[in-house]
């Protein structure tokens, strides 16, 4: 029973130890040496992307933020105190990032408003801001925060708007999810390994079961 | 036998369960029960709205760019004047502005504190994250030893700062501390008397009563001591000795309600920026056939002589220190010809 019971085990320790070792290797394929974590949103459209402090202050370490729009649009990008920017926007359209999916590595947006924004570059609530003629990157400092970032373009649409986290331990810490994979699997291959005495184990137990309903 | 099979089962036993509790161990720190924490992930920190609306930085570079936009639209003409001015100034610094623009030819009472601003230096921000929004810059014109205050308002989301308020100090007079520029001034509402000697606006009230000529309103509040008054004062007093038996003149101040703005200072008091109207009346006497007016004034009135009265109107911004007792005190003070009309 004993035997029975470790072979059991081992054979979940097997498992888990495959499953961490592939998602640990999983993750720092993706994640790669510098720990960079890159999530894209994909607006298609005139509304302005918001990013609130909910999806942008998560982390202690800079975000970077790289929009790029469709040929010929004038793309900018502003960070601002989070009610700042929602008086700004007041009820304009907008596609808000909500969170994060690391199955496809995708930033997950919800559509709400209507209307352009108005007077959105030129008021006076950007700590920063960045420009570009069909991109444009900011990098967003945790010093700050909490902020909202706001990124619009004029001329055309706006294409992929990506956030990239940078957080070095995390790739770390990818390895050591593989390299405890990797000492499970092994333990777990130890308990399956056939022993010389599983035999004797047996007998043994048998025997005690017999003397049990001898007695 | 039963002693040594149970003997051989203890081990296996424990075996599995140190892998197991290794595993739940494995489990709490990196499978399935990866915490937030562990991968650095944290609550978003709350929003401070009790703090100062604009940080130091974008204060600084706001003021250098309202500042030179005003420069900017103060130097156009025409049409092109009208676009820049309202672009760049708003409420008292728009009055004053237009008028100086429209008078320009036709006199240069006031100096122009704008045509080499210096660099800025930010004394307030507004605290909180409402509007309207307020900067309080200052800049020193080295030519003239001058030091003059300069407001900048942001009266919604949407719209940039703009230059409201500029005010030349008088000299040697100085303002009272308005705290760290990253907690912000909060700012005073005109009717609010808080703390204060008198409310902003009541204040300025009295203080344009203490101006009038030649019967001046008592001021207790605000003795009318400050080098701005007394030249007011000067200047009646010689236009009148000039006019002698030919005619009188009288001078009327008023509030321009709409416009005051005022930020209180550290020590509880505070800092209020007020715009009045002058209108100064000359009245012929009857044994005066006609009085000359100055080229100037002929040239906005379009009359070179006039026979019974010419009105005067001009804009005067001024600064006031309200204490939480005692009396105030005028710290800045200007005037900015506006019409004149002949009869």
């Amino acid at each position: 029973m004993s035997r029975t019971a470790a072979k059991v085990v081992g054979v979940v320790l097997a498992l888990l130890g495959l499953v961490l070792t592939g998602a640990g290797s999983w993750f720092a394929a993706h994640l790669g040496g510098t720990g960079t974590a890159t999530f894209a949103a994909h607006p298609g459209s005139t509304a302005v992307l918001v990013v609130g402090p909910s999806v942008l202050d998560r982390v202690d370490g800079p975000v970077r933020v790289t929009a790029t729009g469709t040929k010929g649009t004038a793309v900018w990008v502003g960070l601002a105190a989070p009610s700042d920017a929602t008086a700004v926007l007041g009820s304009a359209e907008r596609d808000t990032v909500v969170g994060v999916s690391i199955r496809d590595w995708r930033a997950v947006t919800h559509h709400s408003g209507s209307g352009a924004a108005q007077g959105l570059t030129t008021a006076d609530v950007w700590r920063t801001e960045a420009s570009g003629t069909g991109t444009a990157t900011l990098t967003v400092r945790q010093a700050d925060a909490p902020q909202t970032l706001v990124v619009a373009g004029s001329g055309g649409t706006l294409q992929t708007v990506t956030l990239s986290w940078v957080h070095k331990a995390w790739f770390v810490q990818a390895i050591v999810t593989v390299l405890v994979g990797l000492a499970l699997l092994a333990g777990g291959a130890l308990l399956l390994w056939p022993r010389a005495d599983d035999d004797d184990d047996d007998g043994a137990s048998a025997g005690a079961s017999r003397l049990g309903v001898a007695a | 036998m039963t002693r040594t099979g149970a003997a051989r089962t203890r081990p296996a036993a424990r075996r599995a369960a140190g892998l197991v509790a290794a595993l739940a161990a494995t489990l709490a720190m990196g499978g399935c029960g990866v915490t937030d924490a562990v991968v650095g992930i944290h609550a978003a920190p709350a929003e401070d709205r009790s703090v100062a609306a604009v940080d130091q930085d974008n204060a600084q570079r706001i003021a250098a760019r309202v500042l030179g936009a005003a420069q900017s639209a103060q130097a156009k003409t025409g049409t092109d004047a009208a676009t820049a001015l309202e672009a760049a100034l708003t409420g008292a610094a728009l009055a004053v502005g237009q008028a100086a623009v429209a008078t320009h030819s036709a006199s240069a009472t006031a100096p122009d504190p704008l045509t080499n601003p210096g660099a800025p230096k930010v004394l307030a921000v507004s605290q909180g994250r409402t509007w309207p929004r307020a900067i309080l810059a200052a800049t020193l014109d080295e030519t003239a030893n001058r030091q003059y205050l300069h407001v900048l308002v942001s009266s919604s989301p949407t719209d940039p700062f703009r230059l409201a308020y500029t005010v030349p100090m008088h000299a040697g007079a100085s303002i009272p501390s308005l705290g760290t520029l990253a907690d912000g001034a909060p700012l005073v509402p005109a009717s609010d008397a808080t703390g204060l000697v008198a409310a902003p606006q009541d204040l300025l009230a009295e203080y344009a009563g203490a101006l009038a000529y030649p019967k001046a309103q008592s001021a207790p509040t605000i003795p009318p001591t400050d080098p701005f008054a007394r030249s007011l004062l000067a200047n009646a007093q010689s236009q009148t000795a000039s006019l002698g038996k030919l005619g009188s003149l009288a001078e009327k101040q008023s509030v321009v309600a709409d416009d005051t703005i005022s930020f209180r200072l550290a020590d509880g008091g505070a800092v209020t920026f007020g715009l009045l109207k002058r209108v100064d009346t000359i009245t012929l006497a009857k044994s005066a056939k006609e009085l000359k007016l100055p080229s100037a004034y002929a040239r906005l009135s379009g009359k070179k002589t006039v026979t019974k009265s010419v009105t005067v109107v001009s804009l005067e911004p001024v600064v006031l220190v309200i204490p939480t007792s005692g009396t105030a005190t005028a710290v800045g003070g200007d005037e900015q010809l506006v019409s004149v009309a002949g009869h």
